[in-house]
């Protein structure tokens, strides 16, 4: 009962806010929405930090990023247990997946097996469902308030909100310890536009280290493996052809992952324990805690009066009364 | 759950690379057509330099700079261009947003040894344009540094250091000449004034207009047109450097253009969608009109109308006297009007940043495009 209070308040809230954003979507436009509801307050701030930190635009990348990164760190939290409670149930999943042939059987007992976990399959993803307009968001504010071209400030105008402060900082400054943000690398030029482009690469490379690994067979380990090789190349590739006040974002994001990675799973290798601890189950189900076989499953193991208080209270004490009045 | 994952980089990466593709911070250019005699120079596309005879239904398309099956034309790079080209003797310079700078033939053809020279020995970009002045041109770069080159060969010129001069901030606006006054601004907000022959500074201090100051212009009677992003206009004295009026005219928005002046009235627009009409002996405002979008063109003066474009490709016809909108026709394939409009022969010209070059009536309201036939 307990539990399942905030569940359901936390159920009405995300519901209310998804029509709510059906609602101005629908009025708006998607393209507009984006820009007035995201876009135009996040290059606001961006310009209020290059004000506030001394007109440096370097500086107010890696403020913003590491501000929205903790504003969204609640939403990150909650995938990276979920993550982490995903693998942990591996080996039982695995087990599940070899004992049951029927397809339908293997699902059902998957499920029963994620319930008891605590565990929601789609559960990592509707975190990141409302943390990827953030990040996209802010992908594109570095982009257009960094001004690149004659054109991006004419557009850049049409973003800013028209206080004094903020008109007051334009145009940005574009060198950030003698890189210029504004500009991409070239392989051919070596300079610190590069450099940046290779911490890029490390960065992501080390994002994927740190990043729990669900794996069902050896076949889908060979292809995370591979990712995490993959990954960094491909960004580095990006690096080269964005500005580089874009890498720079890329690099402190992927640092703050790499941070909320250690704080959640750890790093085995350096001996550092996770320092959050996992999602709690829903209740502990000692009947269904092992896998049954096949043919049992016909007999279903009843849990015990308690739990089915704890966990259904509410739907159980309806059918009671339901029972009463017939 | 694995897939999902593996969903945050590919998305990102599609974000990315589509957001490469939508390139809404792309140079494009928007300098403004030029007018010789029957022939139109314009840009129609970024750096692709168009000359083409008027005639009665349009223009007849006759040479495009670069060609691409000429290797030396090939290998100039100018990227987009902001300021109009510099007609100088026999030679056509251009001067691009890459930093490159090129001086061709009249009939467009870059031919070493016949007064051609090709440049690319300046730091940072050319935003304004450069400027004429007798056998030298002068140019600013976003690296902060104002030029002063020879017309002959893109050289050095006395006075003048071959790698620029140092200023405090980047130079977006065309500089001005006047005499033998060379005027440039910067986006860190200071106006400095500079003898053209010895690269002397004038003023013991530069004005200072506390705003980013992206356009310049002398308007007569010894004042200079300071606009700045901070949506203020200084009217500044071209002698002194002193500032004519204790207070700056407070424009709505953003100040990114030139204005058309008659009779002691400049009017010129903002990017907050306004047109204005101010009295240069007060600062006073005589009347405010209110286009459709921001206002980066020029406006143009012809008898009693006002010819002003908006970036929304709306071309708007105002009563001088009055800021009252007699007609406004919108031009649904132009796309953003942002190059200053040019006046020839009782008509304005207009060059939409789609690359298409329209004509406006201001007697009859109407404006059509002019279409450049025969373009390869």
């Amino acid at each position: 009962m307990i539990r399942q209070v905030p569940q359901r308040a936390g159920l009405g809230v995300a519901l209310i806010g998804g029509v709510a954003l059906v609602f101005v979507i629908a009025t708006f436009g998607f393209t507009q929405s984006f820009t007035v509801g995201l876009l135009d307050p996040m290059i606001n701030v961006l310009v209020i930090l290059n004000h506030a930190l001394w007109g440096s635009f370097g500086l107010a990348v890696i403020a913003f990023t590491i501000l929205v990164r903790f504003v969204t760190f609640p939403l990150t939290l909650r995938q990276l247990q979920q993550t982490r409670a995903m693998q942990a149930l591996q080996p039982r999943v695995q087990e599940i997946q070899k004992k049951f042939t029927d397809p339908k059987r293997r699902q059902e007992e998957m499920m029963k097996a994620y319930r008891e976990a605590g565990v929601n399959p789609l559960g990592c993803l509707g975190p990141l469902v409302l943390q990827f307009p953030v990040l996209i968001g802010l992908f594109y504010a570095i982009r257009q308030t960094l001004a690149i071209s004659p054109e991006a400030l004419d557009n850049l105008s049409s973003h800013l909100y028209s206080w004094s402060y903020i008109q007051s900082a334009i145009p940005l400054e574009e060198s950030f310890i003698g890189i210029n943000l504004a500009e991409g690398a070239s392989i051919n030029v070596l300079n610190l536009n590069l450099l940046i482009v290779v911490l890029v690469g490390v960065a992501t490379w080390a994002q994927s280290k740190t990043t729990v690994v669900v794996a069902t067979d050896e076949r889908a380990r060979t292809q995370q493996q591979m990712m995490q090789w993959m990954l960094p190349i491909m960004f580095m590739f990006f690096g080269l052809s964005f500005p580089s006040g874009v890498s720079l974002y890329w690099v402190v994001t992927s640092i703050v992952s790499v941070g909320f990675n250690v704080v959640t799973y750890g790093f085995p290798a350096l001996n550092i324990p996770p320092l959050v601890g996992p999602p709690k189950p829903p209740a502990p189900v000692e009947a269904t805690a092992s896998v049954t076989s096949e043919g049992e499953g016909q007999s279903r193991p009843r849990p015990s009066r308690e739990l089915r208080t704890s966990a259904h209270g509410s739907r159980r004490s309806k059918r009671k009364n339901r029972r009463r009045r017939a | 759950m694995r897939r999902a994952k593996l969903l945050i980089p590919v998305i990102l990466a599609v974000a990315f690379l589509s957001s490469a593709c939508v390139g809404f911070s792309e140079p494009r250019g928007w300098a403004e057509p030029v007018f010789d005699g029957d022939t139109v120079y314009a840009f129609l596309d970024r750096d692709e330099f168009v000359a083409a005879s008027l005639d009665d239904f349009g223009a007849e398309w006759r040479w495009t700079f670069p060609d691409d099956d000429l290797d030396a034309e090939e290998e100039i790079e100018l990227e987009a261009v902001y300021g109009p080209p510099l007609f100088a003797g026999e030679r056509i310079i251009l001067a691009g947003f890459s930093g490159e700078m090129v001086a061709l033939g009249t009939e467009g053809r870059f031919l070493l040894g016949r007064g051609s020279w090709h440049r690319d020995d300046v730091d940072g970009s050319i935003v304004g344009g450069a400027t004429l002045a007798g056998d030298r041109f002068a140019f600013g770069t976003t690296e902060q540094r104002l030029y002063v080159r020879s017309v002959e060969d893109g050289g050095s010129v006395p006075g003048w250091p071959i790698d620029g001069r140092p200023l405090d901030g980047e130079i977006w606006s065309q500089p001005v000449v006047v005499g033998g006054t060379l005027y440039v601004s910067t986006m860190d907000g200071k106006l400095y004034a500079f003898d053209l022959e010895t690269g002397q500074e004038l003023w013991a201090e530069p004005f200072d207009a506390d705003g980013a100051i992206a356009d310049l212009a002398y308007i007569g009677d010894g004042i200079l047109f300071v606009p700045t992003l901070r949506g203020e206009v200084w009217l500044v004295d071209a002698e002194s450097g002193q500032a004519r009026l204790p207070d700056p005219f407070e424009a709505e928005g953003w100040v990114w253009t030139r204005p058309a002046v008659q009779d002691g009235i400049a009017y010129f627009g903002d990017f907050d969608d306004f047109v204005y009409a101010m009295d240069l002996a007060t600062g006073r405002t005589l009347w405010t009109y209110l286009a459709e979008d921001k206002v980066k063109a020029q406006p143009v003066i012809i008898g009693d109308v006002l010819i002003v474009g908006d970036e929304g490709g709306t071309v708007h016809f105002v009563d001088l006297a009055t800021g009252v909108r007699r007609h406004a026709v919108n031009l649904d394939r132009a796309g953003k009007i942002r190059a200053g409009l040019v006046e020839k022969e009782g008509f304005v010209w207009i060059l939409g940043t789609e690359g298409r070059l329209y004509r406006a009536d201001p007697e009859t309201f109407t404006v059509l495009e002019r279409e450049v036939r025969g373009l390869p």
